[in-house]
């Protein structure tokens, strides 16, 4: 391996430098600083509310911050959009679109495609693959609102996959889904993982938090603390960020 | 003769308006559509005080800008978020309408615009309106209008087919993929109001949206695919229009009233059908 490459492998993911975020003058992220390295499954947790979501977006250049900067693979989001995969939250679309589980996740190409170029053989060949890899191909030619929960989710996480991408940001990817699915999406993670790419996902169950991820940030509107699991997934902390609307009689156990 | 003609323009004016309302029913964009159709009244009006044509294509063109013009003036409004966005259409269309209505009653209450055939259309007159160049007739100028329109408007769907069903779909994803979405919203607008002006003589107003809306969403009830909607509701446009002529001459009411009616009777039935689980596509 030559110095070239490895100093590419040694850029942060993800690098956040006092970044601020208000929808109509009220601040939800407030000088947020964060370092998400290559090659980790990081969990962005925090309560309802928390601006999880919007840090997403910032990272994706869907809503402007006030101020702060974003690199992503130490460049700008434009630079290297071909890189990062977006899965968003499954309740931002509407699932009555007429389409089919192979026509959304054909949608995962468009980017590679561009303006007017219409998708032909590869990447029909790469939405089957990924299609097979989240165990949908039973269902690639059944319309999107005939799918469960879980389907329409492994139907979003298989338009990410044809992306190719090195970085993955999904919101919320488990919220809503039966265990298996849950299940399959972790093992996908962790193949991801194991190919060098970096996966980041919003989750807010705090029972499967540390079973998950590698790291944690736990965010509500600035963040608390952001690390290594054992580093960070304490009583604490978890307590401080969620203030009173975490239930600790119920999850004390867990958290010790 | 003078029937078949009016029979004829029904048709095709229910045909574009059938293929930009599938897109405007996914986007569910109603509202804007009626907006639009209210708003491209002073744009008429106006182009036609200068060039004194019903007909000429500039009309259109004035039509379309003024339509643009509500669209524009939405989104500047509702950017403020001083108010919702279906609150700044509501704000904006009524205010051009007037503007168009003020305009007829002032300057041709007996010319060529009757408040009463700009609200519901006056197909008849368009039916005799006729191209003519170094005396040879070539039928009514709608013909060719609308014709140029439906091709206009299926040109536009089949370029921009990946990227309407991605934005649509997936907004986020459409801007995160490097995809323009705004662009594309007013490219989309421009479509809908050229089709609104088309669509003036045949269905007035109020009625378009009728046109837009309904075949698209009787088609959206049982379709499982963009391209299988944007078919079927152009299909229903046609038995629409059609029937809804017949209906017309039968009671000896305006057209486009009887094509209004025939979409929802229409819509009503495939209603039925689907939730007696009949048919699928
Ligand atoms: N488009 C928006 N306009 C105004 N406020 C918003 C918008 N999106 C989110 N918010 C507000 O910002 C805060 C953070 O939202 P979000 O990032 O969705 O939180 P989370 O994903 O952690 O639940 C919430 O108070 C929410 O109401
Ligand atoms: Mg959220």
């Amino acid at each position: 391996m030559n110095s070239h490459q490895v100093t590419v492998n040694n850029l942060p993911a993800v690098e956040i430098n006092d970044l601020t975020v208000a929808y109509n003058e009220k601040p939800v992220l407030w000088d947020i600083d964060l370092s998400i390295p290559q090659g980790v499954i990081m969990g962005i947790a925090g309560p309802n509310g928390a601006g999880k979501s919007t840090l997403i977006k910032s990272i994706l250049k869907l809503v402007k911050p006030i101020a702060g900067k974003i690199k992503i693979l130490g460049e700008d989001y434009d630079k290297v959009r071909k890189r990062i995969a977006y899965v968003p939250q499954r309740s931002a679309v509407d699932w009555d679109f007429p389409a089919t589980v192979f026509d959304v996740v054909m949608m995962g190409t468009y980017g590679q495609l561009g303006w007017f170029r219409r998708p032909g053989k590869i990447q029909k060949a790469l939405a089957f693959d990924a299609i097979q890899r989240v165990g949908m191909e039973e269902y690639a030619d059944r319309q999107i609102s005939q799918l469960s929960g879980g389907q329409q989710q492994r139907t979003f996480i298989a338009r990410a996959l044809v992306q190719n991408a090195d970085v993955f940001l999904l919101d919320e990817p488990f919220a809503g889904i039966d265990a298996k699915t849950e299940k399959s999406i972790m093992q996908i993670f962790r193949e991801l993982k194991g190919e060098g790419k970096t996966i980041i996902a919003v989750h807010h169950e705090l029972i499967t938090l540390s079973d998950y991820f590698d790291m944690i940030t736990v965010l509500n509107i600035k963040i608390y603390a952001s690390g290594k699991v054992e580093d960070v997934y304490k009583k604490e902390i978890i307590y401080e960020a969620y203030g009173g609307h975490f239930n600790f009689s119920q999850n004390e156990s867990i958290l010790d | 003769m003078i029937s078949l003609m009016v029979l004829l323009i029904g048709l095709l004016t229910a045909i574009a308006c059938a293929i930009p309302g599938s897109y405007l029913v996914l986007r569910r964009m109603s509202m804007m559509s009626d907006a639009i159709s209210h708003s491209v009244l002073p744009g008429i009006i106006i182009a036609f005080l200068i060039v004194l044509d019903r007909s000429s294509p500039l009309i259109i063109i004035g039509a379309a800008l003024s339509g643009l013009l509500m669209v524009y003036l939405t989104e500047l409004i509702s950017r403020s978020k001083l108010v919702k966005t279906d609150a700044s259409i509501g704000l904006v269309f009524p205010g051009l309408f007037s503007i168009g209505v003020i305009l007829i009653s002032m300057q041709m209450s007996s010319v060529h615009f009757h408040e009463h055939s700009v609200l519901v259309g006056d197909i008849t007159l368009s039916a005799l309106n006729n191209l003519v160049i170094d005396g040879v007739d070539y039928g009514p100028k709608s013909f060719y209008i609308l014709g140029s329109v439906i091709l206009i408007n299926l040109l536009f769907i089949i370029i921009f087919f990946k990227e309407l069903n991605l934005t649509t779909f997936d907004p986020q994803l459409s801007e995160v993929l490097g995809f323009k979405n705004l662009t594309l919203h007013y490219l989309f607008m421009t479509i809908v109001s050229i089709t609104a002006v088309a669509s003036f003589d045949a269905a007035g107003s109020i009625l378009v949206i009728a046109l837009f809306i309904v075949p698209a969403a009787t088609a959206h009830l049982f379709t499982r695919t963009v391209i299988n909607m944007i078919i079927w509701a152009i299909i229903f446009a046609i038995i629409s229009s059609i029937s809804g002529f017949y209906l017309s001459i039968y009671f000896d009411a305006a057209v486009s009233g009887g094509i209004a009616v025939m979409c929802g009777v229409v819509f009503l039935i495939t209603l039925t059908l689907v939730k007696l689980k009949a048919i699928r596509a």
